[in-house]
């Protein structure tokens, strides 16, 4: 298996802070591949996928090296990033609704990437539009298209966000909390078309979560972030039957209906 | 050749967003049903209606009209051949006020769109740009800001003279850092919005994510601030003239009305009261206008309505 993304000892400081939200993490994605990256809120997982994605805001400072398909990301100017943002890579964020342009609707939002990005014709570009729109599930007609993000569910957004990244097909797609804005059942929805996604499009992943069921149906590999450093590294198997860390161990721990007997005061912070 | 099966039965119809208040009912509603919901909107809309129309319409009904000279009519009240009065010379009112609208307006949509077309750039320059671009952009702003617009506006016309055109530009500077503000405001905020941060990671360029996204998003506030600020424009324009700074005779215009009808307050008082309700019901259709469109320029409010 080739290697699509090699991150290496990526460390990040934001200008307002004395810690460091990413400190010396490595890891690798191939093609086709899930790595999910697992840990509580402020662990640095965010950050870590912003950097893939070159999205960190100017008064981070940022070392180490983030390898796409050979070349380091770290470094490259705002407009070579640029090139590759889109068909190259693409992000799926946490709340749809709000990933979604409220001034336009979702036909010709849809469907302007697809122009740009493909170079399509407004007429092919709008058949697209439903073709997608259709293939994620969304009974998608020319009313459809004519509805504003605001009109739509969560989940229906959610998957026009998904629907988007499936018509780009880019090589790499980041997913910050994909589904935990969402409630449980349309999650399991959702989650069965990232695993669709995942299978049809060999696309490498990095999803990013704090849900170990979502790592569980989705991932081959994870790692567990705790205070911007990478406590673990394992595949999904060996983590959920052998956890490494006392780290991850408390994180599994936390898990409703898998430890009864977890005493109610022992926080999954409080692990070192 | 779909990549993707649908999942499920439980996605083959968007019922979750009818029952948020969705589609279905929001493209039922039709652009009037919308205006009778909207009371300023459509009060506004109906008052600025017969203010275009009185101007327009008008001037063209009786050519020469606001500057002929009957000498019989001098003072005359309203009724006769003169529907609300003429002046000391026997000019006609609403002939008066007509060419005194179209003065009206003209300097008011031509100042505001000075401040929109200058400042409403310069505030998505400064809100999108670093420090030392923002900074130094917006304290010039602030001095600017500091004088009332009156001031301003007289201070102008000591320099440049004069005449409509003259006024158009009085008065429009003092626009550029009001709306500059309002757009760099709201243009920061939007900003901040994910669909923005979503657009750059599907490669929008930096004047793609300005124009395309955080432009047409920020552009509400603006449009209300540029519709109240026609109102404030029509009552500028007016109090220039009045003081013999605007509009010159013979040109009539409701500010210079109000000025001359003053001496014959007591004999005819039409020469006052006609001018003076001029401005009221076109500051009113402006102010007005506003406000409802406030309300219609959020699509989230649209669709709920009230």
């Amino acid at each position: 298996m080739s290697c699509l993304l090699e991150v290496k000892d990526l460390t990040v400081r934001y200008a307002s802070s004395d810690f460091l939200a990413a400190d010396s993490v490595s890891f690798q994605v191939s093609a086709g591949q899930v790595l999910g990256i697992v840990g509580e809120s402020g662990s640095g997982k965010t950050t870590v996928g912003l950097a893939v994605l070159g999205l960190l805001p100017a008064t981070a400072t940022v070392t180490g090296s983030v390898l796409f398909e050979g070349t380091d990301l770290i470094g490259l100017k705002e407009d070579q990033l640029r090139g590759l943002r889109g068909r190259q890579m693409s992000t799926i964020m946490q709340n749809a609704t709000t990933a979604l342009d409220p001034y336009f609707t979702i036909g010709s939002q849809f469907a302007e990437i697809l122009r740009r990005h493909r170079k399509l014709s407004r007429d092919e570009a709008r058949e697209e539009t439903l073709r997608w729109l259709r293939a994620v599930g969304i009974q998608a007609t020319h009313r459809e298209l004519r509805s504003y993000p605001h009109e739509f569910s969560g989940g229906m957004n959610q998957r026009v966000v998904i629907a988007m990244n499936l018509a780009l097909s880019p090589r790499l797609i980041v997913a910050d909390e994909p589904t935990s804005a969402l409630d449980v059942t349309v999650q399991a929805e959702i989650l069965g078309l990232l695993r669709e996604l995942r299978d049809e499009s060999k696309a490498g992943m990095v999803l990013i979560t704090h849900d170990l069921g979502v790592v569980a149906r989705l991932c081959s590999q994870v790692i567990v972030m705790k205070s911007g450093e990478v406590v673990e590294a394992n595949s999904v198997t060996g983590l959920f039957a052998d956890p490494q860390h006392e780290y991850t161990r408390r994180l599994l721990g936390s898990l409703p209906g898998r430890s009864g007997t977890r005493p109610p005061d022992e926080s999954v912070t409080g692990a070192r | 050749m779909s990549v993707v099966r649908p999942v499920g039965e439980a996605t083959s119809a968007p019922a979750p967003a009818a029952a948020a208040g969705g589609p279905a009912r929001s493209r039922g509603r039709t652009a009037l049903s919308y205006l009778l919901h909207n009371r300023s909107l459509l009060v506004g809309s109906v008052l600025l209606l017969l203010v275009v129309l009185i101007a327009l319409v008008v001037p063209l009904a009786s050519p020469g009209g606001a500057t002929a000279i009957h000498g019989s009519a001098a003072m005359a009240g309203p009724g006769g051949g003169h529907l609300i009065g003429a002046d000391q010379f026997g000019r006609d009112l609403l002939a008066r006020v007509a060419v005194g609208y179209r003065v009206s307006l003209f300097v008011a949509l031509g100042s505001v769109l000075l401040g929109l077309v200058v400042g409403v750039p310069l505030g998505l320059v400064a809100a999108t740009s670093p420090k030392f671009v923002d900074g130094p952009l917006m304290r010039v702003m602030d001095v600017f800001m500091a004088f009332p617009l009156m001031l301003l506006a007289i201070v102008v016309v000591a320099i440049v003279g004069t005449g409509t055109l003259a006024l158009m530009l009085a008065i429009g500077v003092g626009y550029i850092p009001v709306l500059a503000r309002v757009m760099r405001a709201q243009a920061m905020e939007t900003g901040q919005e994910s669909f923005v941060e979503a657009a750059r990671a599907r490669g929008a360029s930096y004047w793609r994510l300005i124009v395309r996204h955080i432009a047409p998003n920020s552009m509400g506030p603006v449009i209300v601030q540029a519709t109240i600020l026609i109102a404030v424009s029509i009552i500028l324009e007016a109090g220039l003239s009045f003081v013999g700074l605007g509009v010159q005779p013979p040109t009539p215009s409701l500010g210079l009305m109000l000025s001359t009808g003053r001496d014959f307050m007591a004999t005819s008082a039409w020469q006052v009261i006609d001018p003076g309700i001029a401005i009221l019901l076109a500051v009113l259709a402006f102010t007005l206008l506003g406000d409802g469109l406030q309300d219609w320029l959020d699509p989230k409010r649209r669709v709920i309505g009230r």
